[in-house]
């Protein structure tokens, strides 16, 4: 109790009710433009957080996140292109309702659900996170080394339709982790002489590049296709006899969205699908979905709202992220000179528990925003895309050079922006580059650590218990869309024989 | 096979390679057994010359001929020139400078009006310093 007072009082201020307003108008429109997203919105909203406490700062981007997630349903249900890939089970119910005239009643869905959703995941991160962060006090650098691994091994769920770009993205991460002065021996590595390159790589400065500065590139080659939405189309919201229809459904799409988006690499996308699946058989109403169902609306988005407070856990407890929106945060507690992992519960008590209100007060802003601003929001789709584009470019720049005050930073962010175009034009996926670079240092690190603890022996790894369920839970990680790709297959080999036959 | 995806991997087998020689020269293993400086940099360069190689082959033996559409390559030429000048222009005029001299062709080019531009640079550029400059005091060049 004595902490949630701590954290009342970092939020409850001025500039902390200021920044999480700011951050979750910023989300909505940053969300409801499709192309940009959480991550990027995070990445370009962090040098504005410069001047701010650590606090108030968390608040400010934790707030923007979950705005987006809920802001990528606008373009979904109004144009039927998602704003964000979490919004892309929403299209399926939202954009026909909008056909059918009933856009408000769709947004309403999608509103409610974000905030139900977003305020029982945050209620579970309060709840699961403290004693987490507890056990996870008790690692050493092999229980470290190996919940890197595990969280490495994500990468076969995060490579999408090509497991082997995956992998070979994850081992360019890793490889960049290794540059600038070796944490054990103080030895420069691939250092070539450059002075700014011995902090290592800024991990901000890539995320810019990889995330802003390639989706500019993007967007420079969609100049001109618009899609106008019509914001005067937009009236009614839902009445309260359909929130309270609804509420069953809000509630299964939340605890969905909250276990889900606590699975490393899971993420907000897979809720959405998976709730919407799961609303299909449970409503009674699986024939009406896919043709403008509220319900298929509503679950989706309290999932992928939900997933927001889970992606929190494995983040704020154990430093691991889940997805490229938390990796991007982890490097902005880094740059406020803040750990993530369970010591933050210790030294910095006024920072996790003023985020836990924050995320109350960010859900009711959100909904607040969400229903007064509706036109506004709804007129930000029709921003063309060579604005953006520019606009977005210039601000990067802003956030490459503020990390460190140097322009060699924006020269990699420039680097990394054209290297990441190309590996999105071949279809690497980014999100396992981004985990590789961020799990790396971990890994190399305690493995060193644990391999002088235990004088050159790897027994340590599989010797301590912690450690051995996380590379067991790591090789299962790893094989499990192995097996289910094999299983599929099988299955699709059997009804061709099958349909062969008959 | 799809000659720009060989070309990547090859070049990935080319970095690898590149970056194993350098892991080389560093100390492989430290006192007490324990791994050295270049033991991690060294498994990654395998890594990657391993995955680029297994991609490479995969393209070679691949029947889709499919190419990489680049439709709009001069925009993308623009846009990346632009950005290659802003960030020369940044440190010679400063931000404040840079920023209008980057913005405003850069988006009449990419089919802004001219009106439009001039309307969203001008808010840009002071949006910039009224929050950096003004609110934050963050530093621009």
């Amino acid at each position: 109790m004595e902490n949630i007072l701590v954290g009342m009082e970092a939020v409850f201020n001025l500039a902390g009710l200021a920044a999480i307003l700011a951050g979750t108008a910023a989300g909505i429109l940053v969300g409801a433009m499709p192309g940009l997203g959480p991550s990027l919105g995070v990445a370009l909203l962090i040098p504005v957080t410069y001047g701010l406490s650590p606090s108030v700062s968390l608040n400010m981007l934790v707030a923007l996140y979950l705005a987006a997630e809920y802001g990528g349903s606008i373009s979904a249900v109004l144009i039927g292109t998602p704003g964000t890939a979490a919004a892309t089970a929403t299209v399926m119910d939202g954009y026909p309702l909008n056909q059918k005239g009933e856009p408000g009643r769709a947004l309403g869905a999608s509103l409610v659900g974000s905030t139900i959703g977003g305020i029982v995941g945050g209620i579970a991160l309060m709840l699961i996170s403290e004693p987490l962060a507890a056990l996870a006090l008790r690692f050493g650098p092999a229980e470290y080394c190996a919940l890197g691994v595990f969280g490495l091994a994500i990468v076969a769920s995060l490579s999408g339709k090509s497991l082997l770009k995956g992998l070979l993205a994850a081992a360019i991460g890793i490889a960049l982790t290794t540059v600038g002065v070796d944490p054990i021996s103080g030895e420069p590595r691939f250092t070539f002489g450059y002075f700014e390159l011995y902090a290592g790589i800024p991990f901000l400065t890539a995320l810019i590049g990889l995330f802003a500065l390639t989706e500019v590139f993007s967007m420079v080659e969609q100049v001109g296709d618009r899609v106008k939405s019509d914001s005067r189309k937009v009236r009614g919201f839902l009445s309260a006899r359909v929130i309270l229809r609804l509420i069953p459904t809000f509630i299964r799409g939340s605890v969905i969205g909250t276990v889900v988006g606590a699975v490393p690499g899971a993420g907000a996308n897979i809720a959405g699908w998976i709730a919407y699946d799961q609303e299909k058989r449970w409503s009674g109403k699986g024939e009406q979905f896919g043709e403008g169902c509220v319900e298929g609306v509503a679950a989706p988005e309290s999932a992928n709202s939900a997933s927001v407070g889970g992606a929190l856990i494995p983040l704020l407890t154990l430093g691991l992220p889940g997805s490229p929106t938390t990796a991007v945060l982890i490097g902005a507690l880094i740059l406020h000179g803040l750990t993530p992992g369970p010591e933050l519960f210790e030294k910095n008590p006024e920072v996790i528990y003023g985020l836990f209100v924050g995320l109350v007060v960010a859900y009711v802003a959100l909904f607040t925003l969400g229903r007064l601003a509706m036109p506004v929001w709804v007129r930000v789709i029709d921003v063309p895309k060579g604005i953006l584009a520019v606009v977005v470019f210039a601000l990067g720049t802003i956030g490459a050079y503020s990390i460190r005050n140097l322009m060699f930073d924006v020269w990699l962010a420039v680097g990394f922006g054209v290297c990441g175009f190309f590996l999105k034009k071949y279809r690497f996926p980014m999100a396992p580059l981004v985990l590789g670079m961020v799990l790396g240092y971990m890994v190399e690190s305690n493995y060193r650590r644990a391999m002088i603890m235990s004088q050159g022996s790897h027994s340590i790894f599989y010797e301590e218990p912690i450690s051995l369920a996380f590379l067991v839970l790591a090789l299962l990680s790893f094989a499990l869309p192995f097996v289910r790709a094999w299983r599929q297959h099988r299955e699709a080999k059997m009804a061709a024989i099958d349909s062969d036959r008959s | 096979m799809r000659v720009g995806l060989s070309i990547i991997s090859g070049l990935m087998i080319c970095f690898a390679a590149w970056f194993a020689w350098e892991a080389s020269t560093l100390p492989e293993s430290m006192t007490l057994g324990a791994p050295g400086p270049g033991r991690i940099p060294m498994i990654a360069a395998m890594m990657i010359g391993g995955f680029a190689a297994l991609l490479l082959v995969q393209e070679l033996r691949s029947k889709d001929r499919t190419s990489v559409p680049y439709p709009q390559q001069p925009r993308v030429a623009i846009m990346g020139g632009a950005g290659v000048v802003y960030a020369i222009l940044i440190p010679v005029l400063g931000y404040y400078l840079a920023t209008p001299v980057f913005m405003l062709p850069v988006l009449v080019l990419l089919r802004t009006s001219w009106r439009a531009a001039m309307g969203v640079t001008a808010g840009f550029t002071a949006f910039v310093f009224l929050v950096f400059d003004q609110l934050l005091n963050v530093p621009l060049p």
